[in-house]
């Protein structure tokens, strides 16, 4: 079913606060929502979030014959998808999202070359977008390009005559893609042609009948402008937008950089969490529990981890898991297939401290008002 | 499984007890959540199982709204036909609201409403084959509180929200009047329509409402004293 009309409600109250300079969020006019990153278990998965957006990037890459064109060098595919299909909004993220990374050049390509003319990797970027709570193409931009910054690949080693071998995980390290730089995407909706409003609601993003999309590196430089809808736009207020856009990505590429090292990190440590971390205990509507009890049942949840590991050894509690980010959505690299159960077995305490504070809802609660209730 | 009233039911569960009570030859009521399979309740919804005299059912939390008979709703017109609106209540399928369905309407005087306005109706017959219809008037034809919605803000929330404020032992709108006067719909489809003086105040009221969805019951009244604070910029 396509999208209900927007309410006139809606469109006059949004453009009143608009123009008073009020936002339905509370933010100023050039104000982002929080940006967060999550890296999975697997090389290349990425869960990005701006706000309640949600993005979902994964990175694979397998072995093919180059273009004739180009024989010495690889190939980048980008797929968008929003809840398993495709419809005409991921299309434009899509294309979007190939003029910022493929055409802005910020990939080496040649490295990713085996044997000219033969063999190059092809690298894929599946992008799902979880949540649509606007501004979807900041967050699939910052997702995508981090988890190109996060992926790692096989080593290959090419013999004269033309053979080549892939090493195993195990027998070479896994080797980074070389990225020349991180091409930001940065969305204005411009309101009455001439307000820009950073990162857009989706309340916002269908009031407004224009956008500017601009793609900025942390040097200022930028990659691509994409500007959609009806508006009188001045070269001065494109100025206005780029400067805004250029200061914005530098923050960005920065908190990317902070979060891979971080990961790194966790990574050598051994603590590398995953995406279990993306999910707030903090978020479960409370009609009956105080804050408090919350809190105990974090606690308890992280006395009770021993007792919870002879859960994981029942296999069937994977099938009830089906959930899980990483077992069902990245495409499992041959190597790292194994690590999707170590997943689950992250994930669960988080599953169990949710049933716990069911239970103390129960202790306290009784009658409901009439609205509950509703008859078949 | 044996499931107890109070515990946590998974769909598919049968509820022996609402079994129990119909095989001693009294009337027992399905609610919300549970159905009839081979003459036993089953549960088809995940949440706390919850009994009211006779009537049982499955308190669970879900954004989506399922249209049922005599709910308030607030809807969005779509589009016009000959008799009546198509009026969207967040339901897969849109609603139907006639003409005659409004206060001293007749044949010639149609109610003044575009495409885009907002109603808030009853549902009157809520049959699942069928679509939804829509009434903006009470039985004795008088429109009451129903009717278009002009200016204001509306904004969609979790179905749990919307029954959690009308419940008589959250006191969240009434701690709320006293410190700014405001106008409030709060339909069962998971929308909440506020209208305020000014748009600051209703920005900051959308903002304390959603955010009574993460708290108990005994702190809202910190929550209402934040609230009362961002509006007047003095500190309680």
């Amino acid at each position: 079913m396509k999208d209900p009309i927007l309410s006139n409600n809606e469109r006059a109250f949004v453009e009143k606060a608009i123009a008073e300079k009020l936002r339905i969020d509370k933010r100023g006019l050039n104000e982002f929502r929080n940006l967060a990153i999550f890296y999975g278990k697997n090389y290349g998965s990425v869960i990005a979030s701006l706000g309640e957006t949600k993005v979902f990037a994964s990175v694979s890459c397998e072995v093919s014959t180059p273009k004739t064109t180009r024989p010495n060098e690889g190939t980048i595919f980008i797929n968008v998808e929003m809840g398993s299909q495709q419809n005409e909004p991921c299309i434009v993220v899509t294309r979007i999202l190939e003029r910022t990374i493929r055409e802005s050049n910020c990939i080496d390509l040649e490295s990713l070359c085996i044997v000219a003319e033969e063999k190059v990797w092809n690298l894929r970027v599946d992008i799902s977008i979880l949540n649509n709570e606007g501004n979807v193409i900041d967050c699939a931009c910052i997702a995508a390009v981090s988890a190109l910054a996060h992926f790692r690949r096989p080593d290959c080693t090419a013999s004269g005559d033309g053979e080549f071998t892939i090493h195993k995980s195990a027998e070479k390290d896994l080797i980074p893609i070389v990225l020349h730089h991180y091409p930001i995407c940065v969305n204005y909706a411009l309101f009455e042609g001439k307000t820009p409003i950073a990162d857009p609601t989706i309340l916002e993003e269908r009031v407004t009948n224009a956008s500017l999309i601009l793609a900025v590196n942390a040097y200022k430089e930028l990659c691509s402008i994409h500007l959609t809808g009806v508006s009188l736009t001045s070269p001065y207020l494109i100025q206005k937008c780029s400067d805004m856009a250029a200061e914005r990505a530098k923050h960005i590429v920065e908190y990317i950089k902070d979060a891979l090292e971080q990961d790194r990190i966790d990574r050598e440590n051994g603590q590398a969490k995953g995406f279990s971390q993306s999910i707030k205990l903090t978020n479960i509507p409370s009609n009956f529990t105080d804050t408090q009890e919350i809190d105990q049942v974090m606690d308890t949840e992280n006395d009770g981890s021993g007792e919870l590991e002879e859960v994981m050894a029942d296999e069937s509690f994977e099938k009830i898991d089906s959930d899980t980010v990483a077992s069902t959505w990245t495409k499992e690299e041959s190597d790292e297939s194994s690590d999707s159960d170590v997943q689950v077995i992250e994930e669960s305490p988080k599953k169990k401290g949710i049933i716990n504070v069911m239970e103390i809802v129960d202790t306290s609660s009784d009658d409901e008002e009439k609205e509950t209730i509703v008859l078949n | 499984m044996e499931c107890k009233v109070g515990d946590v039911v998974m769909p598919g569960n049968i509820i022996q007890e609402a079994d129990a009570l119909a095989k001693e030859s009294k009337k027992v009521v399905l609610g919300n959540g549970l159905r009839l399979e081979n003459d036993s309740a089953v549960s088809s919804k995940s949440g706390l199982l919850c009994k009211r005299k006779n009537i049982f059912y499955v308190d669970s939390y879900q954004k989506k709204y399922i249209p049922a008979k005599n709910d308030n709703v607030i809807g969005i017109v779509q589009s016009k036909t000959l008799e009546f609106f198509w009026v969207d209540i967040s339901y897969s399928e849109l609603a139907i609201l006639p003409y005659l369905a409004f206060e001293g309407a007749t044949k010639k005087n149609r109610p003044e409403i575009n495409v885009g306005d907002l109603v808030y109706a009853k549902v009157v017959l809520a049959n699942p084959d069928l679509e939804a219809e829509l009434v903006c008037v009470d039985s004795t034809g008088k429109k009451g509180k129903l009717g278009e919605l002009k200016d204001g803000l509306m904004f969609s929330c979790s179905i749990n929200l919307v029954r959690k404020i009308l419940n008589e032992k959250c006191n969240l709108l009434h701690l709320l009047s006293k410190e700014c006067p405001y106008e409030l719909v709060a339909a069962i489809n998971g929308r909440i329509w506020i209208n305020t003086k000014s748009l600051r105040a209703t920005i900051l009221l959308r903002d304390t409402i959603l955010e009574a969805e993460h708290t108990a019951y005994n702190q809202m009244k910190d929550l209402v004293d934040r609230f009362a604070t961002e509006l007047t910029g003095i500190k309680i």
